[in-house]
């Protein structure tokens, strides 16, 4: 009964759609004679190619960091883009950028106007992550002392160490290439793939372990991601829906690093250790997706579902480098089915008034057979039985929010959620999180706008379940996403242009956590962000602009020294400052000028209390300055030359890594990387040339 | 289902439901064809399209700004779907009907729809023009906090702009951050994502025209958002930690940190915020264990402090690596 109630609801909704999409095309008028004889449509080419050259004096790894400005040398700067159109339609465009770098990057598309488009790409990604790092290790995914290596119990006895170290930078490249592709055979339907390959290579940072005396290694890095992507789309006013298959294919080149023990205990027996690294993974999703806009209510329904599994079944190492202990089975053969399911939907039922509500399930559910294993401890020592444990998760987010706007200068919104998740294995079963928010938003004159948005959530977690700690966990310890919690947030936003040439914004932002229940681990923790912005268009030649920004990060935690040891308590506040300045002047229309000056600090400090008595970090300190200057000047309508000239300074006094040299902790043989410095001078020329068939008629709106 | 999420459920349901009554009240801002291009107009009369079309139009806004639509695909003459498509509406496609404005001189002459902060026509009007056609882009724009907040198409992209400043990554974070403000302040910090060398775009993780996923990710949770890059960590592993499994937000920031890796706090109190097993996990190291100073402890404290032995903090795929160590 239900069922058919439904069916006549959907049946009258549709019609009605359609019988209002009917009127709209009855109200066209007829465009036979409109023949648009002054629309300047594009056809022809027109390009422009840029090249120059980048000195970079003082540069090094912190610096060039996601650039690949890393190196004290000059560098080519050189970029080209165009497009060409025929009358026909055809069409094609590319765009290069910064081709003298690693972090180099392209397009090429190549199409007809409402039929096909057919893109190929590149982007190059570097992450330089230290280039003053050392290592006595030899080799690659084998990692080998050097011939006379002395092993010590300490870092201090390895007598060779020093004579034994060879510079090993870490860092990596990532490279992606794709190619998609649309073709539309009609106005709504479309059909899409694309395909991307990215591969990344280089050294990151692992550890060894023989119990408590660590070791940091160099990883090898040799990754590869294919990833697919084919669907169908179709589209039209009232509705739409996407059907679509996702596959991410993850190969590691290397599935181990070995390396020898440097350390002669506390397992002289040890020669060798072995880690795993990242295994091949597979992940594969279909989803559908869409909507459905009525006529009646402004409503608009939204969905989504999506099934996918995510497989692991690289094979399993053995258990030890030095046991002949039996690996538990080949693979893990690990299998997690993953579901999502989203239904939102939206209405204005009157002038004013909007009324927005969603549901979303989201499903983890692991179905590998969890591995028990005979472990072994250090490649040595018999370590007993694990099972691990397989989580998985069901969860289910409900939100909704109701807006109305009583007079044209304020809308007040009144907004909910309710958020369950139920965990299988972990130590709480399910949590309930669950609150409610007041929003209000004022206009009430000009180019005023306030926004306030302040609410509470609470959220309660079932009781813990002791027997499924780990690690003999301290019994009164909530993990902190397990666990009670209240939080109060407040956002503010005020935005004002005055006179359309000065626009001034600032913003607000308070969250204060307060983990209720929890006896020791995370107890507080809250967030102060403020910020500010002023841009002032002096002229249609000139703007000068300035922010600022402040956020302060505080938490707070306790502990117990275990077994009976003493209460102690940890206070961690992080406080982050930024501001800049900065002007464009167009003096003419050869001449432009830019410059930027910006400041960031951060400081973190660490407040230690052990049975009462303070002890504090050294304060974590970044301080990061620089200052831009450019100017450009247009020879011609074709020809322009460009100078830009940036100075950048960044300390850091960080006591994670300040002074741990190789040898300088005795149970950590350290890669001695420093912390993140440098002072450079950046000095860029470049000149552009643009040629093509078509005069340009856009200059001004890009 | 529990007590509280049906209350809550019963809750939306009758907020959102309650509302259909009223549906005969609605003004409709965009069905019907000329009623919806001239909002501010109190007139019964439908307003009329222009004799002539965009040639009407280009009499007078033939400058720059409103020329360079010709070298976007919403100037595309031979693409059916174009504004600019055969038998299209042209500049009225997305201006609305603009015969009244077009003869009318001085005082009174009737606007068309303009579009972006400041205009006079009400976003709502704005954005259902966009989505006459957009609707297919925008899947979930409806329900989106974007669309909740009133944001405009235009306060984002710019149509007649031949390079659309959302296309870009350098502009299209320096557009998102004008409104998000934290975000704009994290993004500077030490430890964050190279969106401020623009080698990252906000949409390489946020779907801004609405997703069905928290915080409009562009996955349905945010491990699988995470892991379309970092897909080394997606596992599954032999031994998992729980709330990696769960959720990367759990430990990270991904909007920027001042801590390494981007870490809501410094190891190793980061870790103990949830390990505190008998002996060194509970343990509380002191400055004292710093190089150079009194304690023996160092490597608990400094480098990958936790990390420098549970290397494999992500999960682990050795038979003995229960303990994340191998």
């Amino acid at each position: 009964m239900a069922r058919m109630n439904l069916r006549y609801v959907v049946a009258a909704v549709l019609g009605l759609a359609a019988a209002q999409a009917g009127a709209q095309d009855a109200a066209r008028p007829d465009t036979s004679n409109w023949t648009c004889e002054s629309c300047p449509f594009f056809e022809g080419y027109d390009s422009e190619a840029t090249a120059g050259a980048i000195y970079a004096d003082g540069a090094n790894a912190s610096f060039g960091r996601h650039t690949g400005i890393d190196d004290e040398k000059t560098y080519v700067d050189a970029a080209a883009s165009g497009q060409w159109r025929s009358e026909a339609g055809l069409n094609a465009s590319y765009s290069f950028e910064d081709l003298g770098l690693d972090s180099r990057s392209g397009r090429a598309a190549f199409g007809r106007e409402g039929l096909f488009d057919v893109e190929l790409r590149y982007e190059g990604l570097p992450y330089r992550r230290y280039d003053a790092t050392v290592t006595p290790f030899r080799g690659f995914e084998s990692l080998t002392l050097p011939g006379g290596w002395v092993r010590g119990g300490t870092t201090r006895a390895m007598t060779a160490l020093s004579g034994s170290l060879l510079d090993r930078d870490v860092g990596t490249e990532r490279k992606t290439v794709g190619l998609s592709a649309q073709w539309t055979p009609g106005t709504q339907w479309s059909v899409f793939a694309s395909y991307d390959r990215q591969e990344k290579d280089g050294t990151g940072i692992v550890h060894g372990a023989f119990l408590v005396s660590a070791i940091e290694l160099p990883e090898p890095i040799e990754y590869v991601t294919d990833t697919f992507e084919v669907g169908t789309q179709w589209a039209s006013e009232r509705a739409t829906a996407r059907l679509a298959y996702s596959g991410s294919f993850f190969r590691n080149l290397n599935v181990a690093l070995n390396f020898q023990n440097p350390y002669s205990s506390p397992f002289p027996t040890a020669a060798n250790g072995r880690l795993a690294l990242a295994p091949d993974n597979d992940a594969q999703q279909v989803g559908l997706s869409g909507n459905f806009r009525f006529g009646l209510a402004n409503a608009v329904l939204s969905y989504s579902a999506s099934v996918g599994q995510l497989t692991q079944d690289d094979a399993l190492l053995p258990v030890s480098t030095a046991s002949n202990a039996a690996t538990p089975r080949a693979t893990l053969d690990g299998k997690v089915d993953v579901a999502h399911y989203g239904l939102a939907l939206s209405l204005q039922p009157i002038q004013g008034l909007s009324l927005r509500g969603t549901v979303r399930y989201d499903e983890r559910d692991d179905t590998t057979a969890p591995l028990s294993v005979a472990y072994i401890i250090t490649d040595t020592v018999a370590g007993g039985t694990d099972v691990g444990p397989r989580y998985d998760y069901e969860r289910t987010r409900i939100d909704g929010l109701a807006d109305y706007a009583p007079f044209r200068w304020l809308r007040v919104g009144v907004g909910a959620r309710h958020d369950t998740i139920e965990r299988r294995f972990a130590e709480v079963g399910e949590t309930v999180e669950q609150g409610s928010y007041l929003r209000l938003r004022l206009t009430p004159f000009g180019n005023f706008a306030f926004t306030v948005k302040g609410g509470q959530l609470h959220r309660d977690a079932d009781d813990f379940d002791l027997a499924a700690r780990t690690y003999d966990d301290n019994p009164f310890l909530r993990r902190y996403n397990l666990a009670n919690r209240d939080r109060d947030f407040l956002d503010a936003l005020a935005s004002w242009t005055v006179a359309d040439a000065v626009t001034i914004s600032l913003n607000a932002q308070v969250t204060d956590d307060a983990y209720r229940r929890s006896p020791i681990g995370l107890t507080d923790g809250n967030t102060r962000t403020i910020g500010g912005n002023v841009s002032w268009a002096v002229s249609e030649a000139l703007t000068l602009y300035a922010d600022a920004g402040y956020q302060r990060q505080k938490s707070k935690q306790l502990g117990q020294a275990r077994p009976a040891g003493a209460f102690w308590e940890a206070r961690n506040e992080d406080d982050f400052r930024n501001g800049g300045l900065g002007a464009r002047w167009k003096l003419n229309d050869r001449w432009s000028f830019t410059t930027d000056l910006l400041y960031a600090e951060s400081q973190g400090d660490v407040l230690l209390l052990t049975g009462g008595v303070p002890e504090a970090y050294p304060q974590l300190r970044t301080r990061l300055g620089s200052a831009r200057v450019g100017v450009d000047f247009a020879y011609s309508e074709a020809l322009s030359f460009g100078a830009r000239y940036l100075y950048e300074s960044l300390d850091e006094d960080d006591w994670a890594r300040d002074f741990v040299t190789p040898n300088a902790v005795l149970n950590l043989l350290s890669l001695g990387a420093p912390s993140d410095s440098h002072d450079v001078s950046l000095l860029t020329f470049t000149f552009t040339y643009r040629f093509g068939t078509v005069k340009a008629t856009a200059d001004a709106g890009e | 289902m529990s007590t509280a999420l049906r209350r809550t459920a019963a809750l939306v349901a009758a907020l959102l439901f309650s509302a259909l009554p009223f549906a005969g009240h609605v003004a409709e801002a965009k069905d019907g064809a000329a009623p919806a291009a001239t909002p501010p107009a109190a007139s019964a009369k439908p307003a009329a399209y222009s004799r002539k079309g965009a040639d009407t139009c280009i009499a007078c806004h033939d400058d720059k700004v409103s020329l360079a639509v010709f070298r976007t695909p919403h100037g595309a003459p031979k693409d059916p779907r174009s504004p600019f498509g055969a038998g299209q509406l042209q500049c009225e496609a997305c201006h609305g009907p603009g015969d009244a404005h077009a003869r009318h001189k001085g005082k009174g002459r009737p606007d068309v729809i303009e579009f972006g902060r400041g205009a006079n026509t009400p976003v709502s009007v704005q954005n259902a023009q966009c989505l006459t056609c957009h609707n297919g882009t925008a899947n979930h724009w409806a329900a989106s906090a974007h669309a909740g907040s009133e944001v405009s198409c235009a306060d984002c992209h710019d149509s007649h702009a031949a390079h659309d400043p959302m296309k870009r990554a350098s502009t299209q974070n320096e557009t998102c951050t004008s409104c998000h403000k934290v975000q704009h302040t994290q993004g500077l910090m030490p430890f964050r994502h190279p969106l401020e060398e623009a080698r990252m775009a906000c949409t390489s993780c946020h779907a801004p025209h609405g997703s069905n996923a928290p915080a409009q990710l562009i996955r349905a949770t945010t491990t699988e958002t995470c892991t379309t890059c970092h897909a080394e960590l997606r596992g599954p592993f032999a031994w998992e930690h729980q709330p990696v499994a769960e959720d990367c937000g759990n430990c990270h920031n991904p909007h920027g940190s001042t801590n390494p890796g981007m870490l809501k706090a410094r190891g190793p109190f980061l870790c103990q915020q949830c390990h505190q097993a008998s002996g060194h996990p509970s343990i509380s190291f002191g400055p004292n264990n710093l190089p150079g100073r009194a304690g023996q402890q160092q490597a608990y404290v400094v480098a990958g402090n936790c990390l420098n032995c549970h290397t494999q903090v992500h999960g682990s795929n050795h038979p003995s690596g229960s303990k994340l160590m191998r």
